[in-house]
């Protein structure tokens, strides 16, 4: 037997008398008890881990085409940022969020299946390394530590109390809804009004292209399990995503021929170097409402707020569509959600909250509320975002001519800025960033592309400069054989 | 066109080739033969549930309401004579026609 002085299997089977070590005694949380299962900074360290893995590396191309598996993070920022704190609400469009929600993403949707149009022996490694059990292992580790970093804000927005009852609910949404449907968009309104309308509308069907090519992939995960009528009332709402079973009909086929029409390609992710952070957090919320079931009241709050209005949206995207494009764009997508949603706006409430507050009680009425407002939070920062972008994109001339006014200051000494001095080759590797302040880029030698869409890029040459506002999504690349250029920080001032 | 006689006991749900019919038998006890195909969707009839109140059929899908009056003038061309029905599709000849016995969902109780 064992003589050594390790204990023998049969002592360590007899649980009677063997004292729990202390730790054991939290309640079993393996992930709400810092430095317990893992410190803060192993998480730091198993982020940066995720984050160089091959297939989330900086792509050679700025359109990812046909690789569904390859997804950008930016590996090189990784390192500079903290996830280990829950960002507020000013801080939600910044750096780490953009890091943060492109791993959430590449986390939630390693549940999906997707496979490349062609070719698939090329990519064979790539899919095989996206669903492996390392990458996924790994993708849960972190996640919650990116949860917290980007979606904890919310707690502190949103606060449901009082005596709530069905009606009450009722009476809320329908303002909501009536509210809603009385407001021009801003978002249609900002397109309408850019410099180049083609191109901000063609900027607003590659955000919705994140969640539309996948369409309701994430809220099925409330389809699965025993649940009784409301699980089927539920899955109704998806067989209309779904087509039916008939793949022309399906929600995702009509957005691709919306994108084709608007000469963009559907290819999924594609365009992920260009995903706005806002965009990837609404894509990554259903996700992360509908992928832990404990919030399964907040998911379907969520849902009966985002049925309830799209209907109203994508009328007035249709019509937009049509203002700028003309005939020639497919608006179908926008015109069967306009129609469909009316009906899922009211199916969602009538046979899904209100049976589930009924059956359940009217303790789960705080949490549908909370997904309700969660949602039009993120919302309209998405649309914030995606506005600022817009006229970002509109100022690039102006944001040239502020560049070289202030460089000026800089030369004569009339303004210091810290200054980041890069000697660059061509530029092999490519990935889009935001910073959390101002830059302003100048150019001593060489050329440097100043990506800031798939369709709009600014060439600097020698001599020339240009601001990067903060919070705005733009990429860089050397496009001479070598480059000498410097990026200084602005700070916040506006 | 093809006519086919059968005991409404024994089936209440027909198909032929691509379309589908139910038999419902209405509050008075007349009965009709309908197409099990919604306007709006193609949502499945018989599977609908009937609304005493409004007395009408509803679909199972996004409820659309199919009032009485709607589905007597619509239904199927139907005989029942001797506790036997007869109905007139309107299908070509040579269209494969099965008899089946399913739950109706949609039976006014
Ligand atoms: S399919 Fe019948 S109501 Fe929509
Ligand atoms: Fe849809
Ligand atoms: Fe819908």
């Amino acid at each position: 037997m064992n003589d050594s002085g390790h204990t023998s299997l049969p002592v360590a089977l007899a649980p009677a008398e063997t004292a729990a070590p202390a730790a054991v005694e939290h309640d079993y949380s393996l992930t709400a008890v810092p430095g317990w299962w893992w410190q803060p900074q192993d998480v730091k360290h198993l982020i940066e881990l995720y984050a160089a893995r091959p297939i989330f590396d900086d792509t050679a191309e700025w359109l990812i085409r046909d690789n569904p598996y390859r997804r950008p993070i930016d590996r090189q920022s990784i390192k500079d940022f903290d996830f280990s704190q829950p960002l507020n609400k000013s801080a939600a469009l910044g750096a780490s969020a953009l890091a943060a929600h492109r791993m959430l993403l590449n986390i939630y949707e390693t549940d999906l299946i997707f496979l490349p149009d062609k070719n698939f022996e090329a990519k064979r490694k790539d899919f095989a390394s996206y669903y492996s059990n390392d990458n996924k292992l790994l993708g849960e580790v972190i996640r919650p530590t990116l949860e917290a970093h980007v979606f904890d804000f919310l707690k502190d927005e949103i606060n449901v109390t009082g005596k709530w009852s069905l009606e009450a609910v009722k009476s809320y949404l329908q303002s909501l809804i009536a509210k809603h449907e009385q407001s021009e968009l801003e978002l249609c309104t900002a397109i309408l009004s850019s410099a180049d309308p083609q191109r901000a509308c063609r900027a607003l069907m590659v955000q919705l292209a994140c969640d539309f090519l996948t369409e309701a992939s994430a809220s099925t995960r409330n389809i699965l399990g025993k649940y009784g009528d409301i699980q089927s009332e539920f899955f109704k709402i998806v067989i209309d995503d779904y087509g039916y079973g008939v793949h022309p009909a399906k929600h995702s086929t009509l957005y691709e021929n919306t994108l084709a029409t608007c000469g963009l390609i559907s290819e999924a992710h594609a365009y992920w170097q260009f995903y706005l952070s806002s965009s990837l957090a609404l894509s990554n919320y259903y996700h992360y409402v509908s992928r832990d079931h404990s919030k399964y009241f907040q998911a379907i709050g969520a849902i009966a707020v985002a049925e309830s209005m799209f209907s109203h949206t994508c009328h007035k995207i249709s019509q937009m569509l049509h203002a700028v494009f003309g005939k020639t764009v497919d608006t179908y997508y926008f015109d069967e959600h306009f129609h469909i949603d009316a009906h899922h706006g009211r199916m969602a409430f009538e046979h899904v909250v209100a049976p589930a507050i009924e059956r359940h009680g009217n303790a789960v009425i705080p949490d549908i509320v909370r997904g309700m407002e969660e949602l039009q939070v993120l919302t309209s920062l998405a649309d914030e975002d995606f506005i600022a972008q817009v006229s970002f994109c509109d100022e690039a001339e102006d944001l040239k001519a502020a560049g070289r006014r202030i460089h000026a200051q800089i030369l004569e000494g009339s303004v210091e800025k810290p200054a980041t001095t890069h000697v660059a080759n061509r530029s092999q590797s490519l990935v889009t960033r935001v910073y959390d302040q101002d830059q302003l880029y100048v150019v001593e030698s060489g050329e440097l592309d100043l990506v800031l869409g798939p369709d709009q890029t600014v060439r600097l040459g020698r001599g020339e400069a240009m601001i990067v506002k903060r919070e705005r999504l733009h990429g860089t690349a050397v496009v001479s054989d070598e480059s000498l250029y410097s990026v200084y920080e602005m700070g916040n001032e506006r | 066109m093809q006519v086919v006689t059968f005991d409404p006991q024994q089936f209440n749900f027909i198909t032929a080739g691509e379309s589908s019919y139910f038999l419902l038998r209405l509050p008075d006890g007349s009965m009709v033969l309908y197409d099990d195909c919604c306007d709006h969707r193609g949502g499945p009839l018989h599977l609908g549930h009937w609304d005493d109140t409004r007395k009408c059929l509803v679909c199972p899908w996004h409820a659309s309401k199919y009032s009485e009056k709607v589905l007597r003038s619509r239904a199927i061309p139907l005989i029942q004579h001797s506790g036997r029905v007869t109905a007139v599709l309107d299908t070509a000849p040579t269209t494969q026609i099965k008899l089946v016995r399913k739950t109706i969902l949609a039976q006014p109780r």
